[in-house]
């Protein structure tokens, strides 16, 4: 369906910043008290990057990327975000009133584009990703991987320069989580986007990314921050989890979340 | 599943099986009503009841024949059906507009939330001689009886139905920079939509209570009136047959709801 062959990625080293944090605090208020969810953290993610926020529940990544996508404003420090953002959730998040196309319209539609020209962009993109025969189809006639395939085509519809997915795969179960990380990595990279990616599956993290941020229990303080390099560049998610320095990396980001437990 | 261009004689069993099953449950449906009219006129026959009281199947017939010949039938049905119409109409678009107000203010909410619960435990028909005096006994005063036994719980529940809605399909379409209002007819509306028919199914059998208490309290006509009116000069002949006439008629607007339910909700 989506030929996973390694991309041949232009290395050009114009690095772009796409997304700079600047020792970002959040502080949230409520009834019972204060929380504070973030300190200090800074971070950028270059065009084309793919990043990914590991740390334990609670860490504060998902608040990482609300104040990515603007939906939420820090307590103070400094975002910068340049260009359009799309968000991809753990569950796909996807209107059951609504037919596939018409599901994937939705955020042209909020937007206010041109919707026949929107509609066949998402229809070439349903075609490239082989779901043009359940464009008329609703949700509930879909499986896990295919309405989850359809949230991202949504999320693309808007054009978006770069990707926020929070926990984008956890909800599927193993196998399909597998292929489908590797498919969406790989639409990513054609689509040239780039990409944030919360996740607290590790080996998920390191078989898609280019660095890794691993966060601190409450409040979140970016620990290590790790340059993935493996043997053989230019591979797919699946295709990495087999390269020899796989294990490397996993051990040490092991340590650093385990040290961090022993903590408390 | 199986696919094949031949239905397999597993598959005929299982539809046949069905099918038999289903003519069996509606041949008992419809046989458990004919031998309670049966019974109900044979024991008026022999005199095992007393059809002064009870009333009896033929004799209903003939009162219908007498209202039918006068033509009172239809003014009685169509003066009950209007104010229930009315009722329920009110009762549905005020629900659903003061239900939008409380979702988008959260002040609004706060403040009207206690009200509300009041209101809706008070037995509403207590109010029935208040809005005599106040709307005089006209139709206003049954009209405004509905409304007010419906409007409570159509604010209620459309309400819960809107601040159930995932919080994650607000934050998506956040996310694509929608504003509130975009995000009430976008999401909120339109995922509410089942909780909010359910509620106008409520709201339909709320409307005849309101109706009716109105029609007993006040009123010239109706099938209410024709109850009450009945009664009071003993005949029940009368009472049963405007009872009857009632009941089909509730179950026609409450199956014009259901018809709209399935019109509305394609996608299940």
């Amino acid at each position: 369906m989506i030929d996973c062959q390694p991309e041949k990625r232009e290395v050009t080293y114009i690095l772009k910043d796409k997304v700079h944090l600047k020792n970002i605090t959040m502080v949230f208020q409520t009834r019972k008290g204060e929380t504070e969810a973030l300190r200090g953290v800074s971070l950028t993610v270059y065009q084309g990057e793919f990043v990914s926020i590991v740390g334990p529940s609670g860490s504060g990544k998902s608040t990482i990327l609300n104040i990515i996508a603007g939906l939420l404003s820090p307590s103070s420090g400094e975002v910068e975000v340049d260009g359009t953002v799309g968000y991809m959730f753990q569950r796909d998040c996807l209107f059951e009133w609504r037919t596939v196309i018409k599901n994937c319209l939705i955020g042209p539609e909020i937007q206010k584009q041109d919707l026949n020209l929107a509609r066949r962009n998402v229809e070439n993109l349903l075609k490239t990703y082989g779901l043009e025969d359940f464009m008329n189809y609703y949700p509930h006639q879909l499986s896990g991987g295919m309405r989850q395939r359809v949230a991202l085509i949504r999320t693309l519809a808007v054009n978006p320069d770069i990707v926020l997915l929070d926990e984008a795969f956890s909800a599927l179960d193993y196998q399909t989580r597998l292929t489908i990380a590797d498919e969406v990595w790989s639409i990513l990279r054609r689509e040239n986007k780039t990409a944030v990616i919360v996740t607290h599956d590790i080996a998920e993290a390191i078989s898609m990314s280019d660095r890794i941020a691993v966060l601190s229990r409450r409040p979140g303080e970016i620990k290590n921050i790790y340059d993935i390099e493996f043997t053989q560049k230019g591979n797919s998610p699946l295709q990495n989890r087999k390269d020899e320095r796989f294990r490397y990396y996993f051990e040490r980001i092991w340590e650093d979340l385990e040290i961090n437990d022993k903590k408390y | 599943m199986i696919k094949n261009t031949e239905i397999s004689w597993r598959r005929r069993e299982y539809l046949k099986d069905l099918r038999r099953h289903q003519i069996k449950v509606i041949s008992t449906q419809l046989l458990l009503i004919v031998a309670v009219f049966s019974l109900w006129e044979i024991a008026a026959d022999l005199r095992w009841i007393d059809p002064f009281v009870t009333s009896q199947p033929s004799r209903m017939v003939a009162t219908l024949r007498l209202l039918h010949a006068d033509g009172s039938l239809y003014v009685h049905i169509a003066t009950t059906i209007w104010e229930t119409f009315v009722g329920f109409m009110l009762g549905t678009v005020g629900g659903l507009i003061i239900a939008v107000v409380l979702w988008w203010s959260d002040f609004l909410f706060q403040v009207f939330e206690p009200y509300l619960v009041v209101l809706n435990a008070l037995p509403k028909v207590a109010l029935g001689p208040i809005l005599i005096v106040w709307l005089g006994n006209g139709q206003g005063a049954i009209i405004a009886m509905a409304l007010l036994i419906s409007i409570i719980v159509s604010i209620i529940t459309m309400l819960h139905g809107f601040r159930s809605v995932d919080e994650e399909k607000i934050k998506l379409l956040k996310s694509f920079g929608a504003n509130k209002f975009t995000i009430l007819r976008k999401v909120i509306l339109p995922a509410s939509l089942p909780n909010t028919i359910s509620a106008l199914k409520v709201n339909v059998g709320l409307s005849w209570v309101g109706v009716i208490m109105g029609e007993f309290l006040v009123s010239r006509a109706g099938l209410g009136y024709l109850i009450v009116y009945g009664s009071q000069v003993f005949k029940l002949d009368l009472v049963m047959t405007s009872v009857i006439i009632l009941i089909i008629a509730a179950t026609f607007m409450y199956l014009l709801v259901a018809y709209l339910e399935k019109k509305l909700i394609k996608w299940n």
